[in-house]
């Protein structure tokens, strides 16, 4: 297993300091290098799925759609992922914890 | 304007445009009967902006002239008055969705930002 990548090559642009339209394409920081990092690509995901969440409330608000329920949709899912990237950076750190806890 | 409270005070804005419409579109309901009353529209876009403007700036003054627009192509009655009640109750209901729906967004929001700060 490959070790966590230095933070400097986190590439990831956070939800509400950018202008959502620009961030979508950014391809996920693991797809540079040759190991794929699953816990980055979920970060990733769910960093995509925040934007464009953002940019569906915009343009809800803006007037520019009138689909509520695709917004509702895109925000719900966007509220699942992070709960799932969530739920997997507390496992990882738990079984982290469990590892220094052992006593050899 | 950028920053973590981007989303929330845009929803903020467009929650307290809805209200404002509330008030637009009850005083048309309420002023049913009132010969020579002419309904009033809010604009919203523009309420929204203005609405956006104020809690930039931090504007104390709770209460600027609302973007109000007299529709055209109304009938009007014999007393000239041109408020339609079915039309009215029609848009209140539509401004009530869009009320709850800001708002739940909004609430939806917070969560997510509180949940990704508390871990």
């Amino acid at each position: 297993m490959s070790a966590l990548p230095p933070v400097a090559s986190v590439n990831v642009q956070s939800p509400g300091f950018s202008k959502p339209a620009q961030a979508i394409n950014a391809t996920p920081p693991s797809e540079q290098g040759g190991d794929r990092n699953i816990f980055l690509d979920l970060m990733a995901q769910a960093n995509d799925d925040q934007l464009r969440s953002e940019q569906a409330i915009d343009s809800l608000v803006s007037g520019k759609t009138e689909d509520v329920q695709q917004v509702v949709m895109e925000v719900v899912k966007a509220e699942m992922s992070f709960q799932v990237f969530m739920e997997v950076r507390n496992q990882i750190i738990e079984s982290y914890d469990e590892l220094m806890r052992m006593q050899f | 304007m950028n920053g973590i409270f981007y989303q929330i005070d845009l929803l903020g804005s467009a929650v307290d445009a809805t209200e404002k419409n509330h008030r637009v579109v009850s005083q048309n309901i309420a002023n049913v009967n009132t010969p020579g009353y002419q309904t009033k529209r809010l604009d919203f876009q523009k309420m929204l902006e203005q609405s956006q403007a104020a809690s930039q700036e931090n504007v104390t003054d709770r209460d600027p002239e609302l973007p109000v627009e007299l529709p055209e192509g109304l009938t009007e009655r014999l007393d000239g008055n041109n408020v339609n009640l079915e039309q009215e109750v029609a848009q209140l209901k539509k401004n009530a969705l869009a009320f709850q729906t800001y708002s739940q967004l909004l609430a939806s929001r917070i969560t997510t930002m509180r949940r990704a700060i508390s871990g």
